[in-house]
């Protein structure tokens, strides 16, 4: 049974699978709002990649005496209470919050992608089943949920991603569940049957390109969502350890000097606004691009 | 035994077969028992009314019924001596697709929107590559593409291009790509309008002519049946009521139904002020009547048609008629 790509056309296979990111890029690149969030983005991962060349100071270097320091030429950002340059530690800690933003959401959705298609597409007892489990996770709160894994498997960057990406999985599950129930009472799935689609192609070749755009604006904002949640984990000790800067924590410990030195919470805040806001135009162009309802 | 079949079963052979649904705890009886018989290259017109259980039974002869819900109860769907409902899945997939297909009802929603309509021809030649066998199906699909009228160019187009009529010739496309046997159209014009009806049912002629390929029409439209098809069987709550060929139940519809059928249709050549439908609604499928289960609409009907299920009788042209007052209806009609 030739059910999955097989040889017979490789080349051909190949060369649409290119065309059609091309296409989407091109669709992409009309969108300026979302070019405008691609380019911070870019701008962004671009400087987190290079901030050890870039930074003026020692992100961890303390030096008490000049710490709170407002913005100035020395220190572009000011400094902390503990006079560590907050200009180098908000181009650091971009390494830490975007890539935990984005990993934990990669691997939230796929489980999340899994058991949200075969809840969706099977329905009836299966659907019910896995649901019901579903709402039990669902159940617990995030936070507390987080803070449990977090705690179990210990404090540090990659289980953190983790502990964040187990929390997400049943509301990406449940998003395209949704989705999946709405789209395969369409005729082109009964088409799809009788041409001898299998139930595998139906679902992931058929069904799933049909519900991805709403997935794909979730989880550009799920990365924005995630990168806060993950400075809530590093506020009560269980996220990524001090030291090592990352936004969220830097915007916690800020917290108790917010009245003094305001620019120790913009600074950090500002990242992450910036960030969110990138995300959420890319993830609205994306589902637009994507979209070929909407070419013209 | 299978070689014995071959020789004295027609090509498309339907034996009581019997559909349920069930649904909400009750118990929907789609399909009643259908006997229909199709030789190659001919067409076999089934008339009905919405929820007749038309589309059912060519969703049973394809096996796609939806899992949850519908059960094929009994009966047998011979296909050149082979009886597809004893198939296990494995065989079933080389026949899908491949010797039967389906023409879906709405060319709107029958496509993929987010796959071009290349691809999707494409997928379906794909899907049956044997081993060794080097077609491309590329190729095949814009061949298929300039066969039923439409630019090879636009094979990377995608459905929401196309305006319905071309839609519904590249639904046609995806279903003749592998040359079938046995072609189920379900109302593949309802959703067109009438020029537009007609040039795809002289596609669908032309091309069944080619390849020989029979055909199960599904329809409510007596002017359908009346350009396309060789054979018409009318279908009442899943229950075949006439069975004969165009001419026979065209000249001489028996049952009543039939004969309300034609009479429902406007005379062009007269005035008339109102049409002529036929009383009520057709019968709760969850409860159907248990005799004839038109009988609650029946002007003729008797106790005798309430008792009990109505046997098949041979009207004076020799086509089948469920009817048990036939005689006493045709005198009364003169």
């Amino acid at each position: 049974m030739p059910e999955t790509k097989t040889a017979a056309a490789p080349v051909q296979q190949k060369a649409k699978k290119k065309s059609e990111f091309m296409r989407v890029m091109r669709q992409l690149s009309k969108n300026k709002l979302a070019m405008v969030g691609l380019a911070i983005l870019i701008i962004e991962i671009l400087l987190a990649l290079l901030a050890p060349y870039i930074i003026p100071y020692d992100y961890a270097k303390m030096d008490v005496v000049n710490a709170f320091q407002t913005p100035s030429a020395a220190h572009l950002f000011g400094t902390d209470d503990t006079g560590r340059d907050i200009f180098s530690r908000v181009l650091y800690g971009g390494r830490y919050s975007i890539t935990t933003g984005i990993l934990a959401v990669l691997i939230s959705l796929v489980p999340g992608i899994v058991i949200g298609a075969i809840a969706g597409y099977f329905g009836g007892q299966v659907d019910n089943i896995i649901m019901r489990i579903l709402d039990i996770i669902q159940a617990i709160p995030g936070m507390l949920l987080m803070i449990v894994i977090a705690s179990v498997l210990g404090p540090g960057f990659f289980n953190t991603i983790i502990a964040l990406s187990i929390s997400s999985i049943p509301g990406s599950a449940r998003m395209l569940r949704a989705q999946m129930l709405k789209e395969r009472e369409n005729e082109y799935i009964e088409a799809a049957q009788s041409i001898n689609c299998s139930k595998f192609r139906i679902i992931f070749s058929h069904l799933l390109p049909n519900c991805m755009s709403p997935m794909i604006v979730s989880s550009t904002m799920g990365v924005a969502q995630t990168i806060t949640m993950a400075a809530g984990l590093s506020f009560i000790g269980l996220g990524i350890q001090p030291p090592t800067p990352e936004w969220g924590a830097m915007l916690s410990d800020a917290r108790q000097f917010m009245d003094q030195a305001p620019h120790l919470i913009i600074f950090p805040g500002l990242a992450i606004a910036i960030t969110v806001l990138a995300l959420n135009f890319l993830g609205d162009g994306l589902r637009d691009a994507l979209d070929p309802k909407l070419k013209n | 035994m299978p070689d014995n079949n071959k020789t004295q079963l027609p090509f498309l052979d339907i034996k009581d077969l019997v559909v349920e649904y069930v649904s909400d705890g009750e118990i929907v009886h789609a399909v009643n028992g259908v006997d229909l018989h199709l030789e190659r290259g001919k067409t076999l017109g089934l008339v009905g009314e919405t929820g007749a259980g038309k589309t059912t039974i060519a969703k049973s002869i394809l096996r796609i019924l939806p899992d949850v819900g519908a059960k094929i109860c009994g009966g047998q769907v011979h296909l050149d001596g082979e009886n597809l409902l004893e198939l296990q899945e494995v065989d079933m997939r080389k026949i899908r697709g491949n010797k039967i297909s389906m023409i879906f009802q709405d060319p709107m929603t029958a496509l993929n929107p987010v796959q071009t309509v290349g691809d999707q021809i494409a997928e379906v030649v794909h899907l049956h590559l044997e081993h060794g066998d080097h077609t491309d199906p590329v190729a095949r699909a814009k061949e298929m593409l300039e066969i039923v009228g439409i630019p090879a160019e636009r094979y990377h187009e995608y459905p929401h291009q196309f305006s319905g009529g071309m839609k519904q010739r590249v639904v046609i496309a995806i279903a003749l790509a592998c040359n079938p046997d046995l072609l189920l159209a379900d109302e593949p014009t309802t959703a067109l309008d009438v020029t537009i009806q007609a040039q795809v049912l002289d596609l669908i002629g032309d091309l069944r002519k080619k390849y020989n390929t029979a055909m199960l029409l599904i329809t409510h439209d007596m002017g359908v049946v009346a350009q396309v098809c060789d054979d018409v069987a009318v279908i009442y709550a899943g229950t075949i009521l006439e069975y004969g060929t165009k001419r026979q139940v065209f000249k001489h519809p028996t049952h009543p139904y039939t004969i309300g059928l034609f009479g429902a249709i406007p005379d062009m050549n007269e005035d008339e002020e109102w049409l002529h439908p036929i009383d009520g609604l057709p019968p709760d499928p969850t409860n159907l009547p248990k005799g004839c289960a038109f009988s609650p609409r029946c002007p003729y009907a008797t106790d005798e048609c309430r008792k009990e299920p109505i046997k098949i009788y041979k009207t004076p042209d020799g086509h089948d008629c469920r009817c048990c007052r036939m005689g006493a209806i045709a005198k009364k009609e003169g």
